[in-house]
């Protein structure tokens, strides 16, 4: 059975390419434009891998949605990937090794992220 | 917590900055997404390809509109820069509602403009100013109408004219999402959008509104806003009217 993952961007077109690139390698994947619909998405379909956005409505809302699943014994073995779009170039500096007891995320990555890299990094996340 | 920390080392301009910088690479990294995925071989349907080579087309012309919101504040921060000329405000505004109805006809949003002397050519209404920035002015309010606007939602275009104190007045109104009291004093202002204007999916760097108000404000004119959440927005604006003894403000 294929491996499901649920991608989370308020761009559409974002989740488009996201789309095509995950399913071309195989991949099941749900999509959701905020937040809320992410978290329906969860209780109802089981979940391997997520990628998530973490400026969507308000700025904060992918570090607050990846922070509330890292505590639900539910959901918090579910590897997140978060993609930024501020980075090693701005304060908001990134870093599993400083920032991991913060947001625990298993990778952050940044915008644009090449289709390539994305699946070596999710595949090394679900081997 | 230490993501705060991360944020309180920042000055409120750097903020700023880092705002445009975020609404310019969003939709800057979706464009290099659609592209990826064709020239990376993920796509093998040329119409899918086409598609998405529309849809970055498409995120490219929002950037563009960035760009030049951009360009239209740095030349407002100079007068020296703006070139003013006398103007038919009837037919600035005519042709911003031509330019936008199209906008608006996508949208399923009517658009009618009764206009008491404004009934396109019948009048003119002479001001003195700069006609791409006083059709910025009514492009960025309609659009705002329309973008915040209700599914099948109206605009109201009317106008009104102060003989005693020489000034006409343009009246939009929408039937649109409103804008909540504590966002009123923040529309205005550079780079705020107010909590009912998602960030990103319009596009906007948050810098139309405070566009309109220095522009208005450069033509001596004044800006009002009034607004009730769930039933609309009307913004009216006023400009002094030109005559021949006005020309000493010239």
């Amino acid at each position: 059975m294929s491996q499901k993952i649920l991608v989370v961007d308020d761009d559409i077109d974002v989740l488009e390419s996201r789309k095509i690139v995950l399913e071309h390698n195989k991949y099941d994947v749900v999509t959701a434009t905020n937040v809320k619909v992410a978290q329906e998405l969860l209780e109802n379909e089981a979940i391997d891998l997520i990628i998530l956005d973490v400026m969507m409505e308000k700025d904060s809302d992918g570090f607050n949605f990846a922070q509330a699943l890292k505590k639900d014994p539910l959901y918090k073995h579910i590897p997140i990937i978060l993609a930024t779009a501020v980075n090693q170039r701005t304060k908001f500096k990134f870093d599993i090794e400083k920032d991991g007891d913060f947001l625990p995320v298993e990778k952050f990555m940044e915008k644009p992220i090449d289709p390539d890299d994305l699946i070596v990094t999710i595949r090394g996340l679900l081997k | 917590m230490e993501g705060d920390t991360h944020t309180h080392t920042i000055s409120e301009d750097r903020k700023a900055l880092a705002i445009m910088a975020h609404d310019i690479k969003a939709p800057l990294s979706a464009i290099v997404n659609l592209l990826d995925v064709i020239d990376k071989g993920y796509v093998d349907d040329m119409v899918k390809a086409r598609e998405l080579i529309s849809r970055a087309s498409q995120k490219a012309q929002i950037l563009i509109a960035m760009v030049d919101d951009i360009l239209d504040y740095t030349i407002l921060s100079d007068k020296s820069m703006m070139k003013t000329e006398i103007v038919d405000l009837c037919e600035n505004l005519a042709q911003s509602i031509n330019m936008m109805k199209a906008f608006a006809d996508e949208r399923g949003i009517s658009i009618t403009a009764p206009g008491k002397g404004l009934t396109w050519g019948k009048e003119k209404k002479m001001v003195n100013g700069n006609y791409t920035f006083l059709m910025r002015v009514f492009n960025n309010i309609i659009g705002n109408a329309i973008k915040y606007n209700k599914e099948k939602g109206k605009i109201t275009i009317d106008c009104s004219e102060d003989t005693g104190k020489n000034t006409i007045s343009i009246i939009i109104a929408d039937t649109g999402i409103g804008i909540p009291d504590d966002d009123m004093d923040k529309v205005f202002k550079i780079f705020e959008r107010g909590k009912y204007a998602r960030r990103n999916i319009n596009g906007s760097l948050g810098l139309g509104l405070s566009l309109v108000k220095q522009i208005v404000e450069d033509h001596y004119g004044k800006i009002d806003l009034s607004s009730t959440v769930g039933v609309g927005t009307t913004i009216t604006v006023t400009l002094p009217l030109y005559k021949e003894e006005n020309k000493d403000r010239e």
